[in-house]
């Protein structure tokens, strides 16, 4: 096996606590991909691919939910109040409908 | 024509006496086996109030005084602009002008000469709705701003009647029918946008045929109210995009929380939210 960069930087960072070094970033962000889970969900009646974890929040930001002050949210056919959505972690089968205010509104004149 | 029964017999059975004409006119329902001269009847009893006589409330009045409602209540409080005229089929070029009440019921009484129209030229508010409200036994929510749409659903819920809410926004339409005990308005909508958040008709735009295709649900819904037919959409939140031309019908619950129907309601009289000037006119 050749010897590579990267072997040494992860036989300093096993170390760590006796060389007192940082993870080295790119490390850092290949723990993290590792944690990640993909999970089907389904947003207003279709199929996602999301990576977890993803609160209610992040999703209406993923998905570039118009106005999302505007908009109502279920999570498996409940309402979630607006405050409670960056505690909800959605989890694999998830249903979240968007629900949006139609027939009208009071846009002034300019 | 009557399923095997004798004209005559079925005739004497029922409550209202039919005329000859009257079962020639309604004879496509009374062929239907789950509506007959009962449930024809039962339309001819009824009582709806049609709130709005603009894109929603012209197909619904028009399919409503076709079907023989026997009294059609309509409230609006504009005259007929030539801009109407794209959707708003109930409305005729020479009405340009004129109370669109005035010119609902003109064309009610063409279609169903039976049906008897109350027009109600004025704007509906906190200080009139609950009286007007409980003179009917559905009421069809056919409004064009926010204010009135959740004016119509809080004096619903306190006056204990069901209604039909209907929207329309470029190619979009969603609608859902309230009886009491099921999902209301507030439940999936707490409070009115702030005003210039979401847009009108008449700022966004719609295709006209749109107005037609939400309103006619919204009538098919109140005739299977009174006859009693089917499921109706309760709980559910119909929803369409007319460019895809896909539906999809969303479930949804009573709101325990909900601030009108919730198990501690916090709302105990009626409000009038705050509309923009632009709304008043169109």
């Amino acid at each position: 096996m050749a010897f590579h960069i990267t072997h040494l930087w992860y036989a300093i960072y096993h170390f760590r606590g006796i060389v007192g070094v940082q993870k080295p970033p790119y490390l850092c962000s290949v723990i993290q991909t590792q944690k990640k889970i993909m999970a089907k969900i389904y947003v207003n009646g279709d199929a996602q691919e999301v990576s977890l974890p993803l609160n209610v929040s992040e999703l209406i930001k993923q998905n570039d939910v118009q106005q999302p002050d505007m908009v109502s949210v279920q999570v498996n056919e409940e309402f979630a109040e607006r405050e409670d959505w960056d505690g909800i972690q959605l989890k694999e089968g998830d249903k979240i409908d968007f629900l949006y205010f139609m027939g009208g509104g009071c846009l002034r004149e300019e | 024509m009557f399923k095997g029964r004798v004209k005559g017999e079925k005739i004497a059975t029922a409550m209202i006496d039919f005329t000859e004409d009257q079962i020639q006119r309604y004879s496509r329902h009374i062929l239907l086996q789950d509506v007959g001269v009962e449930g024809q009847e039962k339309i001819m009893n009824a009582r709806v109030l049609v709130v709005g006589a603009g894109g929603l409330g012209a197909p619904v009045s028009l399919y409503l005084a076709a079907a023989g409602i026997g009294t059609i209540g309509i409230v609006d409080a504009d005259v007929v602009d030539l801009s109407n005229l794209q959707r708003q089929v109930i409305h005729f070029t020479k009405d340009v002008g004129i109370p669109k009440v005035k010119s609902a019921e003109e064309k009610i009484k063409a279609i169903n000469p039976d049906v008897q129209v109350n027009t109600y030229y004025e704007f509906l508010d906190s200080s009139n709705a609950l009286d007007i409200i409980k003179e009917y036994d559905f009421i069809v929510d056919g409004t064009d701003n926010f204010p009135v749409k959740f004016l119509i659903n809080d004096a619903c819920v306190m006056a204990g009647k069901p209604f039909s809410h209907g929207g329309i926004l470029r190619f979009n339409g969603q609608t859902f029918t309230h009886l009491p005990g099921t999902a209301c308005y507030r439940c999936m909508f707490k409070e009115p946008p702030p005003v210039g958040a979401v847009p009108t008709c008449s700022q966004a735009g719609v295709l006209g045929a749109i107005a037609g295709m939400l309103g006619t649900i919204q009538a098919a819904e109140t005739l299977k109210y009174f006859t009693g037919v089917g499921e109706l959409l309760t709980n559910r939140l119909l929803t369409f995009d007319a460019k895809t031309m896909l539906f999809r019908t969303v479930p949804v619950k009573h709101r325990d929380s909900c601030a009108i129907c919730g198990t501690n309601p916090t709302i105990d009289h009626l409000i009038d939210y705050e509309q923009a000037a632009c709304d008043l006119k169109h």
